[in-house]
């Protein structure tokens, strides 16, 4: 088949995320309610802990709301793992390798249709919360160029949670396995404290896994933009995405070997 | 008659929660899995609250010393809620897809049966945790061993009590499942995060139509300093939502139509 039909292909499960993700308008804005309660506790508890502190690790306060803002809105992303452990447990990833489109890409388009929805919805009702708690937003339009940081990040998320979904091959239940995932990304992603404000030797550690550059990196940019700081962050997520991306590919054709559809 | 109807309720909630742990334990490796997972993940927040306490050593009078004790109370309520009563927290989606018609020609409780009918295998790492941090962390003493006990116990009443006053919702607005997510999670969320941080007016709303403070800080006060008054209000307070809870159950049922949907048990 041309390659053109397969983009075409990518296209229409895009669309068609996106689509699913509008058709409930009354869902959507339910599932804003622990947005805001979290927003909430962000913008109650810090500036408590600042305590009329200017800047810790070189961080204000407002920029750190933005911090956390941003850190929310990529751990917020979409969730692909369980789609995929349901798809292999009920064999229906057969039907997927039957179908002239890839197995990775095309969850990906999915993926990608759901988090155009959530992302700016995420934010919009975090940076809501954030400005009229404290009256003013530590946002400018040099964030922006920390939006292809951002593109990176959801990608790379997608594939770790790719990699935990294709883990059902082999485990009856990866539901553990994305609990770790988790809480790894919780700590060495930063999701409610920054790297800086750990001890010097953790956040050294920390930095040598893929969770900085998918959360902690991005959203560092959104609330203190630094072109040298944007491109080398760039470079990083390509090299942890070439590095993951190349893992799943490994997994997904040792899974084709082992793969055993029941039948009826 | 009314003794033995009483005696065979005892027996038949306790089958079905042997029933439940023989089901979730079947898969021994998935079972570990989920339960060591759930106990790493609560020592990882602690551990990120050590982080942050280190950084930043209390917020407005709260201290890492109170985050312990909160989280070794609402883990271990938290855990026995859904290790016990994990049919709580499927209300909505069993009303919404006529999943009552099962229970309804059951010689036993509606409700009783639907809450004991399910446990979440990640729960008993909670309730596991929960006990282990008490254990190694607080004194043996009678007056401790009560506070933690009769602390835990109350906590899990009270979520329950919660969990079906917001799924009985069901029977009159249709596709709560998601509300009822968002209650719960928001519970345990303001539950384990510092308190003192908000106003006098939210900590009220979090201590009534939101009772997260009921979930973690009342507990932690409890385990630091055991108070038989506190210990009263707590106990009242998860009296309160088990039985509203129960009443709107009730009055809910009597809105409920079957489906006629033809389905295995899950």
């Amino acid at each position: 088949m041309p390659r053109t039909s397969h983009l075409a292909a990518y296209a229409a499960a895009f669309a068609t995320a996106v689509r699913n993700r509008l058709a409930y308008p009354g869902e959507l804005a339910l599932g804003c309610v622990f947005m805001v309660v979290i927003f909430f506790i962000f913008a109650n508890i810090w500036p408590a802990a600042y305590a009329g502190r200017d800047q810790v690790e070189g961080l204000t306060l407002g920029q750190l709301l933005i911090y956390l803002v941003a850190t929310e809105t990529l751990v917020m992303s979409p969730r692909v793992w369980n789609v995929i452990q349901a798809e292999i447990r009920s064999g229906d990833v057969a039907i997927h390798w039957a179908r002239p489109v890839d197995y990775g890409l095309w969850h990906l388009a999915g993926f990608l249709g759901e988090a155009v929805v959530r992302a700016p919805l995420t934010f919009a009702v975090g940076a809501a919360i954030v400005w009229l708690r404290m009256g003013e937003l530590a946002l400018s339009s040099a964030a922006l160029l920390a939006l292809p940081n951002f593109a990176l990040a959801l990608v790379l998320t997608f594939t770790i949670e790719l990699l935990v979904g294709l883990s059902a091959f082999w485990t009856e239940d990866a539901a553990g396995w994305n609990l770790l995932v988790a809480m790894s990304r919780l700590l060495a992603g930063g999701v409610f404290l920054p790297l800086e404000m750990l001890p010097g030797w953790l956040a050294a550690a920390l930095h040598w896994l893929p969770f900085p550059a998918m959360i902690y990196g991005p959203a560092r940019l959104l609330a203190d933009p630094d072109p040298a700081a944007a491109a080398a962050l760039l470079a990083t997520q390509a090299a942890w995405l070439a590095a993951l991306g190349g893992l799943a590919r490994l997994m997904l054709a040792a899974a084709r070997r082992r793969v055993f559809v029941h039948g009826g | 008659m009314g003794a033995e109807r009483r005696g065979g309720l005892v027996p038949f909630v306790a089958a079905y929660w042997r029933a439940n742990l023989a089901a979730a334990a079947e898969y021994r490796f998935t079972f570990v899995t989920q339960v060591l997972s759930m106990a790493v993940n609560n020592s990882t927040w602690l551990a990120f609250w050590g982080l942050f306490f280190a950084r930043f050593p209390e917020v407005r009078g709260w201290t890492f010393t109170d985050t312990l004790a909160a989280w070794t109370v609402a883990a271990a309520g938290i855990g026995l809620s859904s290790v016990f009563f994990a049919g709580a927290r499927e209300l909505p989606r069993l009303i919404e897809e006529g999943g009552l018609d099962l229970y309804l020609p059951q010689p036993k409780p509606v409700l009783l049966h639907v809450l004991v009918s399910r446990t979440h295998v990640f729960a008993w790492g909670d309730l596991l945790w929960g006990l282990g941090a008490f254990l190694a962390l607080y004194p043996w003493t009678p007056v401790h061993l009560a506070a933690f006990g009769l602390a835990a116990i109350a906590v899990a009443l009270l979520l329950t009590g919660l969990l079906t006053l917001v799924g009985s919702l069901a029977f009159w607005v249709g596709r709560s499942q998601v509300l009822l997510e968002q209650v719960y999670l928001s519970v345990i969320t303001f539950a384990t995060w510092p308190p003192t941080a908000y106003s006098a007016e939210v900590r009220l709303l979090l201590s009534t139509l939101l009772p997260a403070l009921l979930v973690g800080w009342v507990p932690a006060r409890l385990l630091r300093e055991p108070s038989l008054p506190l210990l009263l209000q707590l106990a009242g307070a998860a009296a309160a939502f088990a039985v509203l809870g129960t009443w709107a159950f009730a009055r809910g049922l009597r809105r409920y139509e079957s489906g006629n949907r033809l389905a295995m048990r899950d």
